[in-house]
């Protein structure tokens, strides 16, 4: 094979693997893209905040409570639903990413989420927020009402735990 | 060198970014899945024996907290899925760093490209 031959061949495999490096960047590359907000630790402050006055307030009145002591717990009622309200409006002014079709097209397969907005699977933690913030709205005004039973208080602990865990988890998986 | 030689190795590189990130990611959401599945249970369970200890004040409030236990549920799914989301895109931002670092390394002398990004919310 002659020297020319060779680089010939040489030159050509050198072509050929770029184009087809660059065909695949094509294909495949595009561009780097934001399927989810920014990590945001003023929010990840925030929540861990709003857990602990919340579970504060859950923790008080486990063994039940008679709504002649409501007065007794009213202040930390009211810090744990404004820690809440506060962190609502971070997470719901938070910028969020454009919806990315195929991303969104995929997603809606999930069981169970036929009922719900794609739109909410880039900005769920507002939905988390919002629960807590009512249920413990809630618990304040049945306490104040009524007093509450031991079985009462372990359901609203169910439930704030269960929207903290989507939050801390969801907020913590945005460090990337 | 054959021509496909370059190809392979960019593939093996793909493979183990992706199956690094799934690892990764994946047990997180599968343990986080089955975490969150085993408290709608026990929530349920609650549910009963605050009916059958008399705490709720009337039907209506059953039902109010009945409702409470959808809503949840939806939440794990809206949860779930931003998860998935998350996963999504570094799996896509890893193949999009390494085929623009084939790309790069095939130009050589030109000098490398920058990495192209969506533009910011």
């Amino acid at each position: 094979m002659s020297a020319a031959l060779a680089k010939l061949i040489s030159s050509r495999e050198q072509l050929l693997r770029h184009i087809v490096v660059l065909l695949l960047s094509v294909s495949l590359a595009g561009c780097l893209t934001q399927l989810a907000p920014d990590y945001d630790k003023a929010i990840v402050d925030a929540v861990t905040s709003a857990n602990e006055a919340g579970m504060k307030v859950l923790a008080a009145a486990s063994a039940g409570t008679s709504a002649g002591t409501f007065s007794h717990r009213q202040a930390d009622y009211d810090t744990a639903i404004g820690k809440l309200e506060s962190l609502r409006l971070l997470v719901a002014t938070r910028p969020t990413p454009p919806r990315h079709a195929a991303a969104i097209a995929a997603l809606k397969k999930l069981p169970g989420a036929a009922g719900i907005d794609p739109a909410d699977f880039a900005a769920p933690t507002v939905f988390f927020v919002q629960h807590m913030a009512d249920e413990i709205t809630e618990m304040r005004d049945r306490d104040r009402r009524i007093g509450l039973r031991p079985e009462i208080v372990a359901l609203y602990k169910s439930q704030f735990e269960f929207e903290m865990v989507n939050t801390l988890t969801y907020e913590k998986a945005l460090q990337r | 060198m054959s021509p496909l030689e370059p190809l392979s190795s960019l593939f093996g590189d793909l493979e183990t970014a992706v199956t690094k990130i799934l690892k990764q990611n994946g047990g997180m959401i599968t343990s986080f899945a089955r975490a969150q599945l085993q408290r709608l249970a026990k929530h349920a369970e609650l549910m009963k024996k605050a009916a059958l200890a008399g705490a709720f004040e009337s039907l209506d409030d059953a039902a109010h907290f009945a409702k409470s236990l959808e809503e949840m549920a939806q939440d794990f799914i809206r949860a779930l899925g931003a998860l998935i989301l998350v996963t999504l895109e570094k799996v896509w931002n890893a193949i999009v760093k390494i085929v623009w670092g084939a790309i790069n390394g095939a130009l050589g002398a030109l000098g490398p490209l920058p990495l192209p990004h969506f533009p910011k919310p």
